[in-house]
Formats: C-alpha cells, structure tokens, sequence
C-alpha cells in the first residue's frame, strides 16, 4: 500500500477521532484514541508520519480541550 | 488533566515510532547498499526479508524470494549442502562457512555465510540472519597468483644459473632447481636436503677458496646493494668450472634480503681461451711470415706491422705504430704509399700493386704489394692491410726470360706453320674418309630399305658350330617374335617341310660340294600359324676354313607363296583348257560324224517311205514302217540340230521365239534325261513375243542351265522333275528353269558366275558354262538370277528383253 493512501486513511481517522472527541464531555480523555492512530504509523515505515500524526494529535487534542461540550467555557464560568 | 496525560501519551508514542522508524530506515539503509547480501530466515526455512544486493546476486525479484522455502528459492542442490549449517543455525548456533555454489547464470561462486540466530523474548530462535560474502573475485586472484607463483617458479627453476634469496644473516630462504643441481654435483652429502633455513656460506665453506668466502662475508656483512666476482670450482669429474658470482638487494616485499645468481661462464672462458690461442698463433703467422705485412687505419696510421716488415725496412716496430706514412717514410716513398692507400680506401676493393722501397742495405727494392680493405661485420671498413712480396730477384729473372722468350717464340712460329701444313693434309684425309663413311651408310641404308621392301630374310649359318643368325625380317615374315626362334640349325630343320626336307638336303650338299655356284631351292616352311609357306632359298658359302672346308653360308628366304599359288592356278587352268579342246574335238567330231549319219539315215527313210507305198504290206508292217520313218525323221532332226549347235556362233542378230528354242534344246537332251527317268514339265505362254538374238547363244545358255540340272540330280533321287516356265511381258521375256536337284551349297553360291568354278570335278565340268552363260545373257541386256536351296533344288531366271525393245 502506497504512503499516500496511509496518509489519507490515518488522516479520516485522525479527523474521526477528532469528531469523537468533539462529541465527547470533557472528563474522557477521547484524545488518547489518536495514540492508535500514531501507532499504525508504524506499518508507513516513516519516521515523518510520526512527527505529521503526533502533532496533528497534540493540536487537536488541545482544539478538542476548547470545543468539546463543557469545555473551556464552564472552565471560564469558574 | 486527562488531556495532558493524553498528549503526554501521543508525544510518547511519536517520539518513540520516530526513533523506531528512523532505525529502521537507517537499516535498510545499510542493508540496500552493502555488497554482502543479507536475508533472514525464519523456523519455516522461508526468507522473510532479503537485501537488494540479495535480489541482484541471485538476479531474480523479491516476490519470488520472500515467503518461499530456501530449497525452491536455492534449489535443491545448494539446499543440501548448507543444510546442516541452517539446521544448526535455527537451532540457535552461529554459523560461519565457506561454499562452492552453482548462479543462476551458471558460473561458479565461492560464497561465506555469515547465520546469526534471532531469538525471541522467551528465548526461541525465531529464525537467523544470513550474511554471505561473495568470495568469488579474491578466490580468483588467489587462482591467479598461485598460477603466476607456479609460473615464475618454472622460469627460476629453468634459467641455468643459480639463483640463492638471502636474508641479511645469509640464511637461504629460496633457490632454484639449478642451485641444488651444482651443489648436489659438487658435494654427494648434499643428497636430499633441502637448504631452506642453512646459511650459504655453510654450504660452499668446503666447496669454494678460502678468499672467495671472505669477499662474500663481507659484502654481506657491509650489504652492498651490488657486486660480483668470479671463481672456479673443480667438479669430481675433474673438470674446471668458472663461475661469476652477482648479487643486488631483494626487492621489498620479499622474505630474503639478497638475491645471489651464479652464472656458469665455463664455456665463454673456453672461448676466451681459444681467442687468445688463435690471437698468439695468427701472431706467430705474421711475424714468421716472409711477405711484409701491415695494418693501417683509416687516416693512414700504422697499426701493425709484422716482424718482416721491421727486417725489410730496417726500422722498429715500436717506431712505426700509430704513425702516419709520411712521418716514417721519405715525402717520395711516402706519396706513392698514401696514393695507393687511398686508391683502396675509396674504391673499397683489393688491389695489386707495384711499390719501390728503399733498403738502407740492399738499396732500392721492388715489391709486389696486394692491399685490401678491413671492414667491420656490418661492412664499415675501418683499416687496410698491406702484403708485399720483394719481387726483385723476381724483376730480375723476368728480364731474362723475356729474351729467352723472343728466341723461342721464333722456332715455334715455324714449327706451327709445319704443322698447319700436316694438319690440313690430314685433313682432306679425313674428309675423304668421312665420305667414304658416309657412301657406306647409304648403302648400308639402301641394302635395308632394299630387303624391308622385298620381305626377304636374311641367314647366316656358320657350319661349324651350327649357328645360324636369322634376320629380324626373316622371323617377323614368318610371324615370329624375335624371341621365339633359336638361333640353330635344328630350329630351321623343325620348320621345313618333311616333303621337303631332302629336296633341300640335296641341293645344299651339292652347293658345299661346290658342284653349283649357287644354293637354290624352293621349299616350304612353318609358319608360327601352323601354315605352309613357299620360300626361294638362295645361298652361297661366303667363307672357308684354312682347309678349305665351308665354314659360313649367307643366304636370303624370299617369299614366294604367291607365285606357287599363281602357278597351282595355272597348272589347274591348263587342265580345264586340255578338258576343253577335248570337248571341241568332240565338237567337230560330232558335226563330222552326223554328216555321215545323215545320209545313211536319209537313205533308210526314203527306202521306208517307198515301201509304205507297196501294197502288199498288212496294216500292222505298215504301221511299223511308220514308226521307223518317224524314227528317222528324228534322227535326221537330231543330227541337224547337233550340227547346228556345234557349229561355230555366226554372231548374227535375228528375231527368234524363245518357245520354240526351248523345244530344239530340250530334243537335245531328251535322250539322257529319258534315260535318267527326268520329267520336264513345261509351263509356255502361249502369246508369245519374239527377242532379238544370236540364236546358237542363247541355245548355249539354255543347254548348260538344263545340262547342270540333269548332272544336279542323283541316280536315287526319288522325284527327279525339271519346271520350264517362259512368260512375256511389254518389255521382258523370262524364261525360268527349275530343278529338284541337290542345289547349290552356300559356300560356292556367290561364285557360281565366276570362272573354273564347278562341283562336278574337272572330269564332268569346266567350270566355264554358267560364267559363258552370264556373259552372254549380259552383252543381249540381259540378267540371269538365281536362287538355290541346298538339297531342295535351284532356280534359274533368265530375262531377255523383247525386240520392240532393244
């Protein structure tokens, strides 16, 4: 399987896992499912999928703290 | 917090598959461009991972490599026998070998294999890596090397000088086949032992001089990068050995430090020797020689002079060398020399010259110089040398004999006009035998063509040993090789006829007993065909012993077969004439005698005719008077015709019916054939036409044809019948005549119109009627044909044209 289409796969999943975690009260920690996904980057056989995917994973992560269902705004309200 | 520890978490596991990822690149890395060829294998014995240069070697794709056994990927062959090292290896056993393996593309490969087990968590051997070198390229330098090792040893061992390899201690650490081949020659003791390691100062301290020894010590001890000198050896056969001994510093990489080659030069002193032997002995020649002889350069200075020359000239040799001429001779003497030189030095050609010298004692000298030029083998002249001879005493005596000459040359021009006068007498003498030689051949010529032409042989019988010479001629005429006669009396006695034999007897004794002049006689001899031939012997004795007795006979044998057989013709032919002046006597006698039968007959019939006329006579009388007149009538008619036939032809031309011929010939011959009990059975047509003939002729045809066939039968021929057909057309009259006789016999057949041919004997025939017969049937226009058939009968045709049509 060629990297482009790896890429394409690990990023509908990384755009899925984001979703969950959108859909996801703060409290569940739906970020650690893009671990699975830096994991299968193992089968790209590239070091630079890991660096792409592990960041991608870090910001939306962070993105997810703010737009997820009680997130930052009831934070706010504290 | 949650997010944090998840972040942490990504971080992680990013950090991680990097570093992972990156090791794993750099792997691959290393394993895509080494030149080893890497793969791994699992506890299937199936590759699972193979480098690039894995898939080059082998030349095939990956696919066809990952996930296949070892046996099918490596093929059954090579799976064998690296089987057990694979076997151990997933055992968990590294494993380290070298193999000789078969590509693919059929060409050898020396591979090392390299197996590294891979052990799990739990410690099981998951499979093992495979690391093979390919050995090929140093496995074939090393071929290389070995063979040019192998190849330089070949050419030390055959060079014929000893080649020693020293270290700096003098310990031999190579030589070659021509080292242990001298020793060993020099020192029995030295027999199978191998120098490697000995010192070679140890091995020649008992072979060479002492002074030897130390100078090789010492350039050994000071390592002097080259020197040589030589030395000699005696070998036990008593023979002197020289020898020359070099040495130069091994180069590096060599174990020795010195390389020691000696060159047997034994044979180059010899020569040296044999040099200066001939060098003294051409020296002794020219010093002991009685000629002056000199060597100069090209520019004119001495450079030999031999010791005649110092006596001749009085000068010294030490005086002379490396001079020019004129430096050592007077301007005169020195001018001729150097013009002479010259001549030669330029024209590059031997020459004879005439030199004057001056002899402090003697005076003025002559000498004969012969000066030839000195060149190099490549033809460069580089000198010239000088011979003289002194031709003084020589000059001398030539001036005397000059006038010795001037007398003699005058007694021998007279004695030369002398002998031209003899010589052109003998001459003509010689001219007149020579034509004297050469009537004598062409006589000799003609006397040959003579007796080739008369086929004459020629004998010569010498009577007192018996022998006899026979001509070539003689044998071949009768058809003898040359070969197959004896040259004898008794081969002559076999070959001459018995009839003849005392014929001949006779006629020779009475030639030897000089009662005739001449031996001739007619005899026959045998031919090599076995055939009497008739010969003409003429003889005559040509040579008498001094008692006067015979002693040689020539004679010639002429062949006379011819004119025997000439004569038996004629002999044979005057028999026929005899038999036919017979018949023509008879002739005449025949016509003589029916004259004389006529008139008696006429009388008796007129008689008979009158008494038919009486009365008186009964009726039975008469009737027999009747038959006696008819009778007589006949007679008369046969005595006619005989008469007429008998007479000579009147040669007259008349028209005349050839039935009525036929008829007069056949009353002719009525009675014999009567006698004979012949039947003739005429067939005549009847509308005939009349030939213009001489009658009495063509009667004569006609009587022969019918006289040959009465005389054609035999007595007890049962049917005896003779056919007479005549027949006559516009232009022909034919008259065909046949008999049941005995016929003609094929061997006369074609000759039966030809002269004294006949099968009724020179009694009965003349063999002339039917040759008589054709003759005249032709000069009428006439043709008779006949046909014949051996005891069946003949055919006889006779055409004649009618008179209309002559």
């Amino acid at each position: 399987m060629s990297k482009t289409v790896l890429a394409i796969i690990y990023s509908v999943l990384t755009i899925i896992v984001f979703i969950i975690d959108l859909n996801t009260e703060l409290g569940i920690a739906g970020g650690i499912l893009y671990v699975s996904v830096i994991a299968l980057c193992l089968l790209a056989k590239d070091k630079h999928f890991f660096v792409a995917f592990g960041l991608a994973g870090i910001i939306l992560t962070i993105a997810g703290y703010f737009f997820s269902p009680g997130g930052v705004k009831n934070t706010r309200c504290y | 917090m949650n997010r944090f520890y998840a972040i942490l978490s990504i971080s992680v596991t990013a950090l991680f598959g990097y570093i992972s990822s990156s090791y794993q690149e750099h792997l691959e890395i290393i394993s895509k461009n080494i030149s080893e060829l890497v793969s791994f294998v699992d506890q299937n014995q199936c590759f699972q991972y193979v480098n690039e240069s894995y898939l080059d070697w082998f030349g095939i794709s990956r696919e066809k490599i990952v996930n296949q056994p070892l046996e099918k990927v490596l093929g059954q062959q090579i799976y064998e026998k690296i089987k057990p090292f694979i076997l151990s290896a997933l055992k968990g056993e590294e494993q380290d070998f070298e193999i000789q393996i078969l590509k693919g593309n059929g060409k050898e490969a020396f591979v090392q294999a390299k197996y590294f087990p891979k052990k799990n968590w739990a410690g099981k051997t998951e499979g093992f890596f495979a690391i093979i070198s390919d050995l090929t390229p140093f496995k074939q330098n090393e071929l290389l090397i070995e063979r040019e090792n192998k190849r330089l040893e070949t050419i030390l061992n055959s060079i014929p000088f000893q080649i020693w390899v020293l270290n700096e201690n003098g310990e031999i650490k190579y030589f070659n086949t021509a080292c242990q081949d001298i020793v060993l020659q020099l020192d029995q003791s030295f027999v199978g032992t191998d120098f490697i390691g000995k010192n070679i100062i140890d091995i020649y301290s008992d072979l060479w001089r002492q002074e030897d020894i130390e100078t090789l010590k010492g350039h050994l001890k000071e390592q002097t990068k080259f020197f040589s000198f030589e030395y000699s050896l005696y070998f036990p056969t008593g023979q002197r050995h020289f020898l020359i001994l070099g040495t130069n510093m091994a180069l590096e990489g060599f174990d020795g430090k010195f390389v020691i080659s000696h060159i047997d030069i034994t044979q180059r002193k010899l020569i040296e020797e044999k040099i200066a032997n001939t060098k003294s002995q051409l020296e002794a020649i020219l010093d002991n020689s009685p000629a002056i002889i000199y060597m100069k350069d090209m520019s004119g200075r001495y450079l030999m002079v031999n010791q005649f020359y110092e006596e001749a000239l009085n000068i010294n040799r030490e005086d002379i060398i490396g001079k020019t001429t004129h430096e050592v001779f007077p301007k005169v003497l020195a001018d001729q020399f150097v013009k002479n030189d010259h001549r030669v030095m330029t024209t590059l050609q031997p020459q004879e010259v005439e030199e004057e010298i001056w002899d402090h004692a003697a005076g003025k000298k002559t000498v004969l110089s012969i000066q030839f030029p000195l060149k190099h083998e490549n033809g460069n002249p580089y000198g010239i040398c000088g011979i003289s001879t002194d031709i003084t005493q020589r000059k001398r005596d030539f001036h005397h004999l000059q006038k010795l000459k001037t007398g003699l040359e005058g007694e021998i021009r007279e004695s030369t006009l002398e002998l031209i006068r003899k010589n052109e007498a003998l001459t003509r003498e010689i001219e007149g035998h020579q034509i004297t030689q050469r009537q004598l051949e062409t006589s000799e010529e003609r006397f040959k063509y003579a007796l080739e032409v008369s086929s004459d042989g020629i004998w010569d019988w010498n009577l007192k040993t018996d022998e006899v010479y026979f001509s070539p001629g003689w044998k071949e005429s009768l058809g003898y090789k040359p070969d197959e006669v004896a040259n004898n009396l008794d081969f002559w006695k076999n070959i001459v006829h018995p009839d003849d034999l005392e014929k001949v007897t006779q006629a020779l004794q009475k030639h030897l007993n000089e009662e005739t002049d001449f031996y001739i006689c007619e005899n026959r001899l045998c031919t090599k065909s076995g055939q009497w031939r008739w010969n003409l012997v003429q003889g005559k004795v040509v040579e008498w012993d001094d008692e006067g007795k015979p002693s040689r006979m020539i004679g010639t044998d002429t062949n006379i077969n011819h004119r025997k057989e000439a004569e038996l013709a004629l002999q044979e032919t005057q028999k026929q004439l005899n038999h036919m002046e017979k018949l023509s006597a008879l002739g005449k006698l025949t016509g003589s005698i029916s004259h004389e039968f006529n008139n008696p007959i006429y009388a008796i019939r007129l008689i008979l005719e009158q008494l038919t006329e009486e009365v008186n006579i009964s009726n039975e009388n008469r009737k027999g008077l009747m038959i006696a007149i008819n009778e007589c009538k006949r007679i008369s008619n046969l005595i006619a015709k005989l008469k007429d036939f008998y007479l000579p032809t009147s040669g007259e031309l008349k028209s005349v019916f050839l039935n009525e011929l036929i008829d007069d010939v056949l009353m002719l011959l009525r009675g014999p054939f009567e006698k004979k009990g012949i039947q003739v059975i005429k067939n005549f047509q009847e509308d005939e036409k009349p030939v213009y003939v001489v009658e009495d002729q063509i009667k004569q045809v006609l009587l022969n044809i019918l006289q040959n066939a009465f005389e054609a039968f035999e007595p007890d021929s049962k049917k005896m019948d003779i056919g007479i057909n005549t027949s006559f057309s516009e232009t022909e009259a034919k008259v065909i005549i046949r008999d049941s006789g005995s016929g003609i016999s094929k061997d006369i057949f074609e000759t039966i119109f030809e002269p004294f041919v006949t099968t009724k004997g020179t009694e009965k025939g003349s063999g002339l009627g039917l040759p008589v017969s054709y003759s005249i049937i032709e000069d009428h226009s006439g043709k008779i044909d006949v046909e014949s058939e051996l005891s069946k009968g003949s055919c006889f045709t006779i055409t004649l044209p009618v008179e209309d049509k002559i």
